[in-house]
């Protein structure tokens, strides 16, 4: 009976792992540096002017703003602090509808390069950068195979604690791929659980609405409030809130200086402890400033916030109510966007994020090991798999590092440079995907992997030469934030054209 | 591959009328009780699935999670929210 549930569990193990498996490692992969997306967004706007906190600042935020976006439903301007040291803007035309950003420049100073940064891999990591909420049901469905495949793997692993004290890297090349895998599943068990429940909070009420609909349902037939749930998700958000947002008064009334609501509130929280100023609709009688706490050091993702109305100043008080489950919730979201955690512990979300994806490619490589060693021939598929590997697993973040060295090396005049960027990252990845497939297993691994190790290694040169903030100049004044990128890629690098090194062609062995 | 589509289907069906039902009848405060179902959702979806490819035999697992799924259908049927 066991044996019988152990194997039908690592058959589902291997082959959900094969069917899911090139896209989880994509989603791990652009996830990790997604917790420095800010440190990369900054890197990315070389030109960005460091800004510092005045009252200054902000009206000319509010300028630029009323410029931008005179009708919008709400603006956002987030402060400038350690980790993101420039000011940001962002608005929104509808309260659903998609915010537009951009970096506040210095006065005279030209507008910094147009880049998706850091947000680029965000995107790309949990909705495979589609717009609206249309990839949410398969990104989620995928995290949910990832929770499945970890029960399964650990069901079908018995001898668990065992297996993490061996690893035999020179026993049998099999042998040695499932060590890895093993001590990399077993060592990482609690985050690669806890990473992927948590991933699914932030989209699960999308894609699992019903229990919404059967609160707060509209009584329309099922499949029309699945498709489109907006009464149900506003009622339920307004009762959870205790605070509805305001509703347009169609009376016009200039939006008043904003440093005097900061103050107010940093007399409260302590000062510098602000970080995002909201104005919702700007410019009616009825509007609101809405002032959020800094996250550093809380890991809930719920902000604590005031809210003032801009036309008599009184504050808005929430009528919020103990709610243990929503606090749960935010707690659990928070962890997983570690927007509270110092750069140690992100360099921790970094490398674990880094560790679920090697098990995630481990478990990959052992699939086409055990497939093409085998007494029988190799199916095709299983040649497919084995000969796209490489373009997948290495093609992938050389595509990520030609993201960077486009940033730098496309011509700064071109017209949508953001898209010139993404479009290299792709070509890149298409590129290494069908060099691989052409030149055949062992020598795209090599391939690849030497040209991982040149493309990392250049970006620190590549960054020094077309810009002032090339690492040397940044650490002498102390800038390791931006620093750290073109250290981390230089690591990458040497760790890339190490394993080339190891899989050189030797001569007279068959390619 | 049957097992796919019954993982899939009976699954997402499954998981959906458990979560209407537990956000429903939960004795909490109607926000809260919606926020429990909903992250309980995901450890019930990850369940019926492992469940639907170690489970004995095919039928059992299309009983089990369809019949639920069916029973959520008529329910909503029930309710008028069926086109």
């Amino acid at each position: 009976m066991m044996g019988e549930l152990r194997q039908a569990m690592a058959s589902f193990h291997g082959w959900s792992g094969i069917v899911a498996g090139w896209v989880l490692y994509m989603m791990f992969v652009t996830g990790s540096p997604a917790v420095f997306k800010d440190e990369i967004t900054t890197w990315m706007t070389p030109e960005a002017v460091v800004t510092v906190r005045s009252p200054e600042l902000l009206d000319r935020a509010k300028a630029r703003l009323q410029a931008a976006a005179p009708n919008a439903a709400s603006w956002t301007v987030t402060l400038p602090d350690a980790r993101d040291p420039v000011t940001r803007l962002s608005w929104r035309s509808s309260e659903e509808g998609r915010a537009e950003r951009e970096i506040l420049g210095a006065g005279n100073a030209p507008a910094p390069r147009e880049t998706r940064g850091g947000d680029f891999f965000y995107r790309l990591h949990y909705r495979f950068d589609q717009p609206g909420r249309s990839a949410w049901g398969y990104s989620a469905a995928m995290a949910i195979v990832m929770l499945s495949i970890v029960v399964s793997g650990i069901i079908t692993h018995k001898r668990f604690l065992r297996d993490f004290f061996t690893f035999r890297p020179s026993v049998h090349r099999q042998r040695a791929w499932l060590d890895a895998h093993l001590v990399l599943g077993v060592l990482l068990l609690p985050f690669h659980l806890v990473i992927t429940y948590t991933g699914l909070i932030p989209i699960v009420s999308t894609v699992m609405p019903f229990g919404m609909l059967a609160n707060y349902g509209s009584g329309e037939p099922i499949v029309r409030q699945f498709s489109d749930p907006a009464i149900a998700r506003k009622a339920f958000a307004e009762e959870r809130s205790g605070r509805p947002y305001p509703e347009r008064a169609a009376v016009p009334l200039p939006v008043p200086d904003l440093d005097p609501f900061v103050t107010r509130a940093e007399e409260r929280w302590g000062s510098g402890s602000v970080s995002t100023v909201t104005v919702r609709l700007p410019g009616d009688r009825n509007a609101t400033v809405e002032l959020a706490r800094s996250p550093s050091g809380v890991v809930s993702h719920r902000r604590e916030r005031l809210v003032y109305h801009v036309l008599d100043g009184s504050e808005i008080a929430s009528e919020r109510k103990a709610q243990p489950a929503a606090d749960t919730q935010a707690f659990l979201y928070g962890l997983h966007m570690a927007r509270f955690a110092d750069p140690l512990l992100r360099w921790l979300y970094f490398i674990a994020g880094l560790g679920s994806a090697a098990l995630i490619a481990t478990g990959l490589l052992l699939w086409t090991v055990k497939r093409n060693t085998g007494h029988h021939a190799p199916s095709l598929l299983d040649r497919f798999i084995a000969r796209a590997n490489p373009g997948v697993i290495v093609g992938l973040p050389i595509a990520m590092v030609g993201f960077f060295l486009a940033n730098r090396l496309l011509p700064l005049e071109i017209a949508a440079r953001p898209l010139a960027e993404v479009r290299s990252f792709f070509l890149i990845w298409i590129a290494a995907l069908l060099i691989a497939l052409v030149i055949g297993r062992r020598r795209a691994w090599f391939a690849l992997t030497g040209a991982l190790a040149v493309a990392a290694i250049s970006v620190p040169f590549v960054n020094a030469a077309t810009t002032n903030k090339g690492a040397f100049p940044m650490i002498m004044q102390g800038n390791w934030l931006v620093a750290s990128v073109d250290l981390t890629m230089m690591l990458t690098g040497i760790g890339a054209a190490a394993i080339a090194w190891r899989l050189r062609p030797k001569s007279g062995s068959q390619p | 591959m049957q097992r796919t589509l019954a993982a899939v289907v009976g699954g997402y069906g499954f998981t959906a009328t458990m979560t209407a039902l537990l956000a429903w009848s939960l004795p909490l405060p109607r926000a809260e009780a919606t926020v429990t179902a909903t992250l309980l959702s995901i450890v019930i979806c990850t369940a019926a699935v492992v469940w639907a490819f170690g489970a004995h035999s095919l039928t059992r697992v299309w009983l089990v999670l369809g019949g639920t799924t069916l029973l959520g259908c008529a329910f909503a049927a029930w309710r008028g929210l069926l086109p």
